[in-house]
């Protein structure tokens, strides 16, 4: 039988704030026993071992490891597990630092909400089913569910899904597992590795158990939880009762999952994800906006109020955005095609070639098809890269 | 001009507790610097919070671990040399890794050229605002008729 067991980091005493000790006891209380190890750092390279002796040991085939955000550490944690035998579908990561104990002061209310990120994280790989689907790295419908509605197939933005002989779809090479099908289809047959409703559905337990009132849970895009998380970094806290659960893009939320969480009583849904015109995949929040209004619309047929279920974007201006220098730009409006957030135009009034403050993400790929090299990076540049370079070749290296 | 201020972490778990500064300070560049050695840094965030100002040099972790704290707090330019992740925990000869971390430290002084001043930001607070109205409307809404 499958064993989940725990790792949980201090990070080098940057989560004391949490009582480690607590939540073991109380896993360990757990009907399942659940085997959970406290470690100092468990991104070193020297805590390997440790992690191998304590997986070994306890027989464990499923992985919570309780860290820093997935978007740091997330991929040796999922190289450590390869290289312990474990798939990736078997590993769940969350981030007690921004979520527990940066935000949350109090010793007590930090341990509980780590607790429940660390029972929605073992109730979700209870659900995870070997579907044979993980090593093709692209969505996978359910043929034997599907009803040809055709959904996805008008829906996919990368245009990856096509009909078969029989008329169902069929996803091609050319998805990039965004998740807007999945979020669209009507009776849920479609799923993602690693992102399955029925496993979302089970992360929802363990919050509509919270005593607090309001409890909300938070589908987040990657984008939304990075800039919530540089918000705590900034000295403002997480909300104590908002549980996020991070979804690849908010065109994945199947309004499934709003209808789970409401009618197992949680009181609010948040889909936290870019603003209009700037998702990743294209058309994703897109979707979900309308998917929202459809969905509250039904729930005020149900008696249910429609605040209930929000879409939030976060402003998406923490970064410095590229600078377009006009004395160096020929006007080509090469970045203006090239930019993929749509975040550059050309101005026929001024004559110039404006970015758009509040779409740029800073991705530098204007900058490197500017043949003028007008275009300047405040990360990083050109002449930042080859001033290293001098450096290092300098110094004999 | 000012000088640059280098700030050393120095911390038993991450293996940069036995690094001799002097081998490393012997450089010309470097020694024009003003060193400052703080024990865990990261656990001791406020304690060297008023060294943050000018032109800064974080010697320790990488700029995933506490760089954003740090950036929210720093009054000027601050670069950092992830001598951690990139150097001393990798398996190279201890005269090899001094020589890599004085490396890493002056690539660090040498990008703080290209990074902008400390700018005001205010819409940091933008994600606490926007779900603190949501929560307090819920409040107001009531209870979902569903919970048990």
């Amino acid at each position: 039988m499958s064993k989940t067991g725990v790792i949980m980091c201090r990070c080098n005493g940057l989560n004391d704030s949490i009582n480690f000790p607590a939540i073991v006891s109380k896993l360990a209380g757990r009907k399942e026993q659940i085997p959970a190890k406290i470690m100092v750092l468990a991104c070193n390279p020297h805590s390997f071992t440790e992690i191998k002796n304590f997986v070994a040991e306890g027989d464990v085939s499923r992985l919570v490891i309780a860290a820093c955000p997935s978007y740091l550490k997330g991929s040796y944690f999922l190289h450590l597990a390869h290289e312990l035998g474990i798939a990736e579908q078997y590993v769940e990561l969350i981030n007690i630092r921004e979520h527990c104990a940066w935000s949350l002061p109090d010793e007590l209310e930090a341990t509980e909400r780590a607790v429940n990120l660390i029972n929605m994280a073992i109730e979700k790989l209870k659900k995870v089913k070997d579907l044979g689907h993980w090593q093709a790295g692209k969505a996978f419908i359910n043929r034997n569910k599907c009803d040809k509605c055709k959904r996805c197939v008008d829906e996919c933005p990368n245009k990856a899904i096509e009909l078969d002989g029989q008329g169902y779809p069929e996803v091609t090479s050319k998805c990039q597992r965004c998740g807007v099908c999945l979020g669209g289809c009507p009776l849920g047959v479609i799923s993602l590795p690693a992102f399955r409703l029925e496993e979302v559905s089970a992360m929802l337990g363990p919050v509509s158990k919270v005593k607090e009132t309001p409890v909300a849970v938070g589908f987040f895009c990657p984008h939304a939880c990075e800039e919530a998380d540089l918000s705590v970094n900034h000295g403002y806290g997480y909300p104590r009762n908002l549980y996020v659960i991070p979804v690849p893009c908010t065109g994945a939320v199947n309004m499934i999952l709003v209808n789970d969480a409401l009618s197992m009583g949680i009181d609010g849904v948040v889909v936290g994800g870019c603003e209009n015109s700037q998702c990743q995949n294209k058309k994703g929040n897109e979707y979900a906006l309308r998917r929202i209004k459809n969905q509250q619309q039904t729930m005020e047929e149900m008696f249910l109020e429609k605040e209930r279920l929000t879409y939030m974007s976060f402003g998406e201006q923490y970064l410095p955005t590229a600078i377009i220098h006009t004395d160096k730009c020929s006007r080509c409006q090469e970045c203006v095609s090239v930019c993929p957030f749509g975040a550059i135009h050309y101005s026929e009034v001024t004559d110039t070639v404006q970015v758009q403050k509040k779409k740029c993400r800073c991705c530098g790929t204007c900058a490197s098809s500017c043949r003028s090299g007008a275009i300047q990076l405040p990360v990083t540049s050109d002449r930042e890269i080859l001033a290293s370079i001098d450096l290092l070749a300098s110094s004999g290296w | 001009m000012a000088k640059k201020r280098i700030i050393f972490c120095r911390s038993s778990e991450c293996h940069t507790q036995n690094i001799n500064l002097w081998n490393i300070r012997v450089d010309d560049e470097l020694r024009k610097a003003e060193w400052h050695e703080i024990e865990n840094c990261c656990q001791n965030l406020r304690s060297f919070q008023h060294l943050l100002e000018g032109d800064v040099i974080f010697v320790g972790c990488g700029r995933n671990v506490i760089g954003n704290f740090l950036l929210a707090q720093v009054k000027g330019r601050i670069t950092f040399a992830d001598i951690r992740e990139e150097i001393l925990w990798q398996g190279t000869e201890a005269v090899q890794k001094e020589k890599e971390i004085g490396l890493a430290i002056k690539l660090a002084m040498m990008q703080l050229k290209f990074r902008d001043s400390f700018r005001e930001l205010t819409n940091y607070d933008i994600f606490r605002k926007n779900t603190e109205e949501y929560l307090s409307a819920l409040k107001h809404v009531g209870p979902n008729p569903f919970k048990v």
